[in-house]
């Protein structure tokens, strides 16, 4: 009865059509699926730092010394960076006897 | 006490004295040291030691005695303080007084590190090495000006050296805001900074704080250090190392029994020291 209804060609063909018809379905749904990824990718720019390495530099913290570490001032904001500085030869002020100041050379 | 300063080895000089004529008996002490020291002139020991293509030579005994000190603190601060990099510096742009330095310089950086050694008298290095002693030089004329009597405080660009147990250092970050106040007594301080002596590069602005491990002006995060020492010698050697070293330089300075205390500034403006830095709030 069942070999009446579906002899072997019928059968063939009902399997081509069908798989021509997944594959069909499975290519329209997978496009769909990759134009809102490749506009999503379109619309991302390439990763880049936000931060200068001299930022990221500047953003380390010292490494704990064995006996301990004072923070003497914290400043999560950092503050403008300092001009190159050009040396100015200037009229030293006569300084107190016993102060100095030590500002690096 | 008397107070005086002079212009030498390319900063001001502060003193105290206890008697008028050693303002210049100290000037001259000074004078005397950069005439033998400084790569700049050309007459120098140095810079006759420096233009010679000679690898194995006699050096002049005050210059050999200058370039021990200089192999020592080398060999303290693990080769990161090397006065044998004087061709590096100037390959960057430093090769002249710091007044004369242009803009815009085109560096010609160097690839390879120097060797270099001195033993009673003879010096012996690799082709080519040429040497910068001004921190070395500067700090051992602090150190001769108060040992030998002259002086009982000198302040040579941030090298502190004193005979006087009133002596207090206010150390200033290089934004010019006294961060902390250092009752030093008998003893020294020295500081050393990225942010003064910079210039600008074709590569960018450069500074004369090389990095042996990479032959180019260090990327420390540490923008300002100081170090307290027994000499000005080692506490300049100790600051310039500390800031070389980076995010392990206080860890590394705490770590040293020649460095007394220390004190980095940060490049985002915190402050730290070492446990070990007697302080005075500022």
């Amino acid at each position: 009865m069942i070999r009446k209804r579906f002899p072997k060609i019928r059968t063939l063909r009902i399997s081509a059509w069908t798989t021509i018809a997944l594959a069909w379905a499975i290519a329209i749904v997978g496009r769909q699926m990759e134009a809102p990824a490749a506009e999503e990718a379109a619309l991302v720019p390439e990763p880049t730092s936000t931060t200068s390495p001299a930022a990221e530099v500047a953003n380390t913290m010292p490494t704990m010394p064995e006996d301990g570490l004072v923070v003497i001032r914290y400043t999560p904001a950092p503050p403008p960076p300092p001009s190159v500085v050009r040396q100015v030869v200037v009229q030293a002020a006569p300084s107190s006897p016993t102060v100095s100041a030590s500002q690096g050379s | 006490m008397i107070a005086a300063s002079f212009r030498a080895m390319g900063t001001t000089v502060q003193v105290t004295v206890r008697r008028e004529q050693d303002i210049a008996s100290t000037q001259a002490l000074f004078r005397d040291i950069e005439d033998r020291c400084s790569r700049f002139l050309p007459g120098s020991d140095l810079s006759r030691l420096n233009d010679s293509g000679d690898c194995d030579l006699a050096v002049p005994r005050p210059l050999a005695r200058v370039l021990e000190i200089a192999a020592d603190m080398r060999d303290r601060t693990d080769g990161l303080v090397d006065a044998g990099l004087g061709a590096v510096v100037s390959a960057w742009g430093y090769n002249r007084s710091f007044e004369q330095i242009g803009e815009s310089l085109v560096p010609s950086p160097i690839d390879s590190r120097p060797d270099w050694s001195v033993t009673d008298g003879r010096m012996s290095r690799s082709p080519g090495t040429r040497f910068d002693l001004g921190g070395v030089a500067k700090g051992w004329a602090c150190d001769q000006a108060v040992e030998g009597g002259h002086a009982l405080i000198v302040n040579a660009g941030g090298d502190v050296r004193s005979d006087s147990p009133e002596a207090l250092v206010e150390v200033m970050d290089p934004w010019g805001e006294c961060v902390a106040r250092v009752p030093l007594g008998i003893g020294a301080l020295a500081t050393s900074s990225t942010t003064r002596r910079r210039w600008k590069t074709t590569e960018g602005e450069a500074h004369h704080l090389i990095d042996p491990r990479t032959l180019t002006p260090s990327n420390s995060p540490i923008v300002s250090s100081t170090v307290v020492a027994a000499t000005a010698v080692e506490a300049e050697a100790g600051a310039k190392a500390m800031l070389l070293h980076g995010v392990d330089g206080l860890a590394w300075a705490s770590s040293r029994p020649w460095i007394g205390g220390a004190l980095a500034v940060w490049a985002d403006g915190s402050v730290y020291a070492t446990s070990g830095m007697e302080l005075q709030a500022a």
